[in-house]
């Protein structure tokens, strides 16, 4: 027996008593098993060591695994103990499964005390829609929610809360309950709350601004026109030589503080967004020769000259806001004059595209005057605001007009824009897109006459109801002057019945009396028996701003509009082109 | 006709009463004058082919044999053949470029199969196949194998007729639409352990697992065997599995580099897939052939006649005295009527199955049968 053998070998051997055999073809033989016994010794110690490599390397990772997911539950346990939103587990029919510490600060309950119980007994005095939309989760039906609702803790405190829920599954696709958060947004609700509050506050308070300037111009429109239409009337009465500077000035400055109300009142228009633009058929040329006339005689005074400059004709009726049109030339150019002390003012017009039916037109206001400086030049359209301090004092002016022509225009969909360098004119430009109307104009605004020259009117009667003693006396003077007959009614009552009395060529109706305002009584009047009535000019004489009253003056069926503190001129005017189309008439 | 010779003398009084299409010769690197060996052939049988390689142990019916060279002469009545060869040189060692001109030199209108068989050292036999496969049409089967020398890793070599080279791939194309084919290619190999991300390497070479010198980690699992690197890395193979979750590969060690820590595998380890190691025990190799053989005898319709067994090297050092096992458990399936040749080889050719893509494999019994 060869002594190499593999021990189990030879001990087989031996007891087989085989250990002293010497048959070569044995040997062969127990070679070959001597090698198998050897090789799988070395099998089974090389599986071992595979064992052992496996045995060792799974315990290192299965604790690498759980020291990572405890850093991973304690990092996810501390944040859930520390949020202070509420995160929630529930099961299927809304049981509360988890619920971290944030639930106890938010609803006063201890969480152990809630766990397993049904999340409807502890969110109370929902609100009918929020009992709705949570019940739903206890019949399975939500996938995914977030709702805001409200209920109270435990201490009876109403909380706004904001609620997300997502239904969970296991890895069978099977849903198991339900996950979400519960954040407290009381606060951020109440300073909303709060804000919508004080925005509603805002808007009273502007609404009771507004009527409040609506009310405070028409009380002092009323003596203004009574001053007014004095110095006018003074001045017509040849005054002494001493006097007529005073009246002169009496009367410039009540004009021009019946201005500084009007600016001021549609200052505040245009702010509160209250502003609606007319869409009306007008002649452009008539405003260019109003203005021209206007301001013609305004730059003669001052020795400066004024002219317009056109390119090419234009059309004889357009449509739009005439009346804001005109109310920004008229401003522009005046500023203009205003500040221009020698040299010129040219109102400048340029067609740069016109078709068949439309015309973009270009204006720009050109003066030789002052200037302005390039750092004043942005804040020029700010309100209330002039290029300095001296400028107010030396010029006048409420510092709106600017700011009313820029915002007009923006509302038109078009920009004021400015040229200009300390001492060498100012230019301001604007263009406008009109649409042409192919017809002929309804207005007709020709060239003022001088108050002095006016003519008499004899022959032609006039109602005239107003409730203003001043008032009164100032039309009496006006009418008695240009040999009118007239009758006054103190109320629109009176103004029915005498009207229904006698056949008058006109009516002057102010639109703010006792007992029976104007719009009432123009509406009588229509509607009288008397024929004479149906088709008699009526003419509102009101204190307030032509496009406020303008709307309903139509609806109750008058004519015109006259401003009060009226324009004698403006009057006469009105008076005499019904003479004419009476005497045509008869 | 088939015969085991263990000497060149035996080759002497050697005759055959047919004329030989071609000689399938499977030699080992032991046998004495190889040289000798195939000038003799050559003067019997100038006109047939003789196709071949050296082996880590050569098959021949039930047996598996060591220094000798399994010698089987057929005669194909309705099949032509074709043999190539290609020097790897050429290619400056190329294999996706070898195949392609190993492809390229066989195609024919009427290509049935490509055998092919390859240096077992100095080529990467996942590239060899890609390049094989670029232009073959689903028609044409290709099957083969890496050529062994015992378990030493030195010098594999090719028989291309009357030579016997180093660093060549050589294929033999079968011609005719008379030959049926069957192939299959089982393993019998088990995962065990962690699932490893390989976190860096090259074609073939594996530097890192998870981030670890990969060669240490592998050393710790061989124990007292990792001394015998890399021969006894044929004992363990590596399972690798790309994102794509198919079957996953069996990859075999060539060579280690301490140096480096690395390790050179038969195919490409891709970067990014991940790797298991794997084991065997002697009954689940012999279940694993015997899977093979099933797979290959439903792959056709009729019994086949000629059947080659291309079997890795790593099973027969896990297997040892019971290599033969798995050969007769291939033969009981494919039935008597077979002809059973084939080596103990460093690479295995084949698609897992009928309609699928042919690859590279290793640790499997990769079986190709003929018949016409």
């Amino acid at each position: 027996m060869k002594q190499n053998y593999h021990r189990l070998l030879k001990r087989q051997l031996k007891k087989a008593g085989l250990d002293k055999e010497n048959d070569p073809k044995l040997d062969g033989f127990l070679a070959l098993v001597d090698q198998a016994y050897h090789e799988f010794n070395a099998d089974f110690s090389h599986l071992e060591n595979i064992l052992e490599m496996s045995s060792q390397e799974l315990y290192s990772t299965n604790k690498k695994l759980k020291n990572h997911v405890e850093a991973i539950t304690g990092k996810l346990e501390n944040v859930a103990n520390n949020i202070q939103e509420v995160i929630f587990e529930t099961d299927l029919t809304g049981n509360w499964q988890y619920l971290n510490p944030a639930w106890e600060k938010l609803t006063g309950y201890k969480v152990h005390d809630c766990l397993g119980y049904p999340f409807s007994n502890f969110i109370e005095n929902l609100d009918e829609r929020d009992r709705v939309i949570l019940n739903k989760l206890s019949q399975g039906h939500i996938k995914e929610l977030n709702e805001i609702v409200t209920a109270r803790t435990r201490d009876g405190e109403k909380k706004w809360l904001d609620v997300s829920i997502k239904l969970v599954h296991d890895k069978e696709n099977n849903p198991t309950g339900y996950i979400g958060s519960i954040v407290d947004i009381t606060e951020q609700k109440n300073i909303q709350l709060a804000l919508i509050e004080a925005k509603d506050k805002e808007m009273k308070a502007n609404k009771a601004k507004d009527e409040f300037l609506s009310t405070i111009s028409h009380e002092i429109r009323t003596p203004l026109n009574a001053v007014i239409g004095i110095s006018h009337l003074l001045l017509l009465e040849n005054p002494k030589e001493s006097q007529i500077e005073n009246l002169t000035a009496l009367n410039y400055s009540s004009e021009h503080l019946v201005g500084l109300v009007n600016d001021i009142l549609d200052f505040n228009k245009i702010e509160s967004g209250n502003i609606v633009l007319e869409k009306s058929i007008f002649s452009l040329e008539n405003i260019l020769k109003s203005a021209e006339s206007t301001f013609g005689s305004m730059a003669k005074e001052k020795n400066i000259k004024f002219y317009i400059e056109q390119d090419n004709p234009l059309p004889t009726c357009l449509i739009g806001d005439s009346v804001r049109i005109s109310q920004i030339i008229t401003n522009l150019v005046g500023n203009a004059i205003k500040f221009t002390e020698k040299g010129s003012v040219i109102l400048k017009l340029e067609q740069l595209h016109r078709n068949q039916n439309t015309l973009k037109i270009k204006f720009d206001i050109i003066d030789t005057g002052i200037g302005i400086a390039a750092e004043k030049q942005d804040s020029i359209f700010d309100a209330f605001v002039q290029a300095n301090s001296n400028t107010t004092r030396k010029f006048g002016g409420s510092g709106l007009g600017l700011a009313i022509c820029k915002k007009l225009l923006q509302i038109m969909d078009t920009n004021l824009s400015l040229q200009s360098a300390t001492g060498e004119g100012t230019t301001f430009s604007f263009t406008l897109d009109l649409e042409i109307h192919n017809g002929s104009s309804t207005k007709k605004n020709g060239a003022k006459p001088e108050i002095s020259n006016l003519t008499a009117l004899d022959g032609i009667s006039v109602l005239v109801a107003e409730d203003n003693t001043l008032n009164i006396l100032v039309i009496k003077k006006f009418l008695s002057k240009w040999k009118v007959n007239f009758d006054i009614a103190e109320n629109g009552s009176i103004a029915v019945k005498k009207a229904s009395q006698k056949n008058y060529d006109f009516i002057l109706m102010d639109l703010q009396m006792p007992i029976m305002n104007g719009y009432e009584a123009a509406k009588k009047i229509r509607q009288s028996t008397n024929p004479h009535n149906i088709d008699i000019p009526i003419i509102a004489l009101s204190a307030s701003p032509p496009a406020d009253v303008q709307n309903d003056i139509r609806k109750y069926g008058m004519d015109g509009h006259i401003s009060k503190p009226f324009d004698p001129i403006e009057l006469h005017q009105t008076l005499k082109r019904i003479k004419s189309l009476s005497s045509k008439i008869l | 006709m088939q015969k085991n010779l263990a000497t060149i003398a035996e080759l002497e009084s050697f005759t055959l009463d047919f004329d030989p299409s071609a000689i399938f010769l499977f030699m080992s690197p032991s046998f004495k004058n190889k040289t000798g060996f195939i000038e003799i052939l050559n003067e019997k049988f100038p006109d047939t082919i003789k196709f071949g390689c050296s082996t880590s142990g050569e098959i021949l019916g039930n047996r598996v044999f060591d220094g000798t060279v399994s010698l089987t002469a057929v005669h194909f009545e309705k099949t032509s053949l074709n043999m190539a060869e290609i020097h790897l040189n050429d290619f400056n060692q190329d294999s996706y470029q070898v195949g392609h001109e190993l492809y390229k030199q066989l195609e024919a209108d009427n290509l049935r199969h490509i055998m092919v068989l390859s240096d077992g050292l100095h080529v990467n036999g996942a590239e060899l196949v890609k390049g094989l496969q670029e232009n073959s049409p689903e028609t044409v089967t290709i099957t083969g194998g890496l050529a062994g020398d015992a378990a030493d890793f030195k010098e594999t070599f090719l028989i291309c007729s009357k030579y016997i080279k180093s660093k060549r791939v050589i294929g033999l194309g079968f011609y005719g639409d008379d030959l049926k084919i069957g192939f299959g290619s089982k393993g019998g190999w088990d995962s065990f352990g962690l699932e490893r991300l390989v976190t860096r390497s090259k074609n073939n070479i594996l530097y890192e697992l998870d981030g670890e010198p990969a060669l240490e980690l592998y050393k710790s699992f061989l124990g007292d065997k990792a001394k015998d690197l890399p021969g006894s890395g044929l004992l363990f193979p590596l399972s690798m599995r790309g994102d794509d979750n198919k079957t996953p590969v069996v990859r075999t060690i060539l060579g280690i580099d301490e140096k480096e820590q690395s390790l050179t595998f038969a195919g490409d380890i891709n970067q990014g897939s991940y790797v298991r190691l794997m084991k065997a025990n002697v009954d689940r190799l012999i279940d694993g052939a015997e899977k093979s053989a099933e797979v290959t005898k439903n792959s056709i319709d009729e019994d086949c006649q000629l059947a080659f067994l291309i079997s890795c090297v790593g099973r027969r050092l896990v297997l040892k005295q019971m290599a033969e096992d798995e050969i007769e458990a291939v033969n009981t399936v494919l039935g008597d009527q077979v002809y059973t040749t084939g080596f103990y080889s460093y690479g295995e050719i084949a698609p897992f199955k009928k309609s699928t893509p042919c690859t590279l494999h290793n640790q499997t019994m990769t079986i190709t049968t003929f018949s016409e």
